[in-house]
């Protein structure tokens, strides 16, 4: 479903992703871990254009592109895999001026055409589904980070996406909060959504991931199935991180 | 001495001048308004050359005295054959000069919204027109409501600029029943009440403007 090739990315003379490979099937949740600054976060921007590569290409489900995509083809491109992968930031990134409803509704009326009450209803169900029905009328101000997240998580789920991108989705949020927020990824996995995302918990990764990918310094370090990377890493740079991480516990 | 003020219809024929020049304020606030905000988003988004172009104009517009502005528009452009009565001269050149001071409170603005609200509505598959449309420019406009308060005032008091054109606003009515009576303090204490009175007007509906915003989240 996303397969990347010898993926670029730098920013002035900082090369944040050397050389990146993947392949990431429908229904797969994978987990992207490893130190700040190892470019997790950059490489999951690039698979919905938020990021330009340097180098190399990306697909996603039947669009490609690259560093050579001409820009007026982009247009067209950002507009696909757009419409196939939902994101959601570590900021939340909810529209202040809007209500939580209006934010649901708004890229399905505004993107799709959708009517007024096809959207209501869709977002009145995934508002349900992330247990916030009640909170439809308030202003993102108004809730606690972790609901915050959980609209930010419907909101992109209004798109149908097929593919959900979470860049650190708990990383803003306090302890206490961050159980909820995993609660609904989960649900989520559960269905069958292709999900990538870049995270912390590693508790998260362990119990509901089937594929991790390590990165350090701009490389995929190593891959596998969560009960070997967890349990018996190959690599000595993954061993540290891991090692590292146990200490902070 | 200032009973000559109220001699048989002077305060009203103050107060038409006044008229107008709260006229020429709004005119030249709603004309400036659109071109300001067209001027804004081009200079942050428009193709480069004219971003240049839109940087050039606020640059010439700001770094030329209103003055010198009306007497080009008046005085200057009849020599080319383009010639407009004094009133529409006032507003066209009121209109641009605060279109240029408006687009930088627009620019300012818009670069204050945060950068995660662009790119949370573009991964929501919105365009960029989109984006600034329905994300950032509500949300830019609530920043922009004070300095644009004060532009609004500042326009006030600049419309009395126009009276060199023969425009009959505030202070070109004082002028001329000042030339009437040999009589001038009546007159320009007069105008400066008028002045202060539309200024404080101003001020408290912006405030409640402001209020009202910062209700609404």
């Amino acid at each position: 479903m996303i397969e990347i090739t010898g993926l670029h990315k730098r920013y002035g003379k900082h090369e944040v992703l050397a050389d990146i490979n993947a392949k990431i099937d429908a229904g797969e949740i994978v987990v992207l871990i490893g130190p700040s600054g190892s470019g997790k976060s950059t490489l999951l921007r690039c698979l919905n254009g938020l990021e330009q590569p340097n180098g190399g290409s990306i697909r996603v489900g039947t669009t490609t592109w690259g560093a050579d995509t001409p820009r007026r083809d982009m247009k067209q491109v950002l507009k696909q895999v757009r419409s196939r992968t939902g994101m959601v930031f570590q900021q939340f990134n909810l529209f202040p001026h809007m209500t939580v409803l209006e934010n649901v509704i708004e890229a399905p009326k505004t993107v799709k055409g959708m009517t007024h009450d096809a959207a209501v209803a869709i977002a009145e169900s995934l508002l349900a589904k992330v247990g916030l029905l009640d909170k439809r009328n308030e202003h993102p101000a108004r809730l606690s980070g972790g609901q915050q997240q959980r609209v930010a998580i419907a909101r992109a789920l209004a798109m149908q996406p097929d593919i959900m991108l979470f860049d650190e989705p708990t990383s803003a949020l306090d302890p206490e909060l961050v159980g909820e927020v995993l609660k609904v990824m989960k649900s989520l996995a559960d269905e069958g959504m292709t999900m990538i995302v870049v995270t912390h918990e590693m508790k998260f990764a362990r119990e509901v991931a089937n594929h991790v990918i390590f990165m350090s310094d701009g490389h995929i370090v190593e891959e596998g199935k969560p009960e070997h990377f967890f349990t018996a890493p190959k690599t000595e740079r993954a061993q540290r991180f891991l090692r590292q991480l146990a200490q902070e516990e | 001495m200032f009973n000559l003020l109220f001699e048989q219809g002077n305060i009203p024929y103050l107060l038409k001048g006044a008229y107008l020049t709260l006229q020429l304020t709004l005119i030249a606030l709603f004309v400036g308004f659109f071109i300001g905000l067209a001027v804004a988003v081009v200079r942050l988004k428009g193709p480069k050359p004219l971003q240049i172009l839109a940087q050039f104009y606020v640059s010439i517009i700001r770094g030329t005295p209103i003055l010198v502005q009306i007497f080009i528009v008046y005085y200057g452009l009849p020599d080319i054959g383009v010639s407009f009565s004094p009133f529409m001269a006032a507003c066209i050149v009121l209109s641009i000069n605060v279109s240029a001071y408006l687009s930088e409170t627009f620019r300012g603005a818009i670069l204050a919204v945060p950068r995660g609200q662009w790119e949370a509505a573009a991964s929501l598959g919105l365009s960029p027109w989109q984006v600034m449309r329905r994300v950032v420019l509500p949300q830019a406009a609530r920043i922009a409501i004070p300095p644009m308060g004060n532009t609004a005032i500042g326009m006030l008091k600049e419309t009395s600029l126009v009276s060199v054109v023969t425009a009959t606003e505030l202070l070109r009515s004082a002028q001329l029943l000042v030339a009437q009576y040999y009589v001038a303090l009546p007159f320009y204490l007069a105008i400066a009440m008028m002045y202060w009175i539309m200024s404080i007007s101003f001020t408290a509906i912006l405030n409640r403007v402001e209020a009202k915003l910062a209700k609404a989240y």
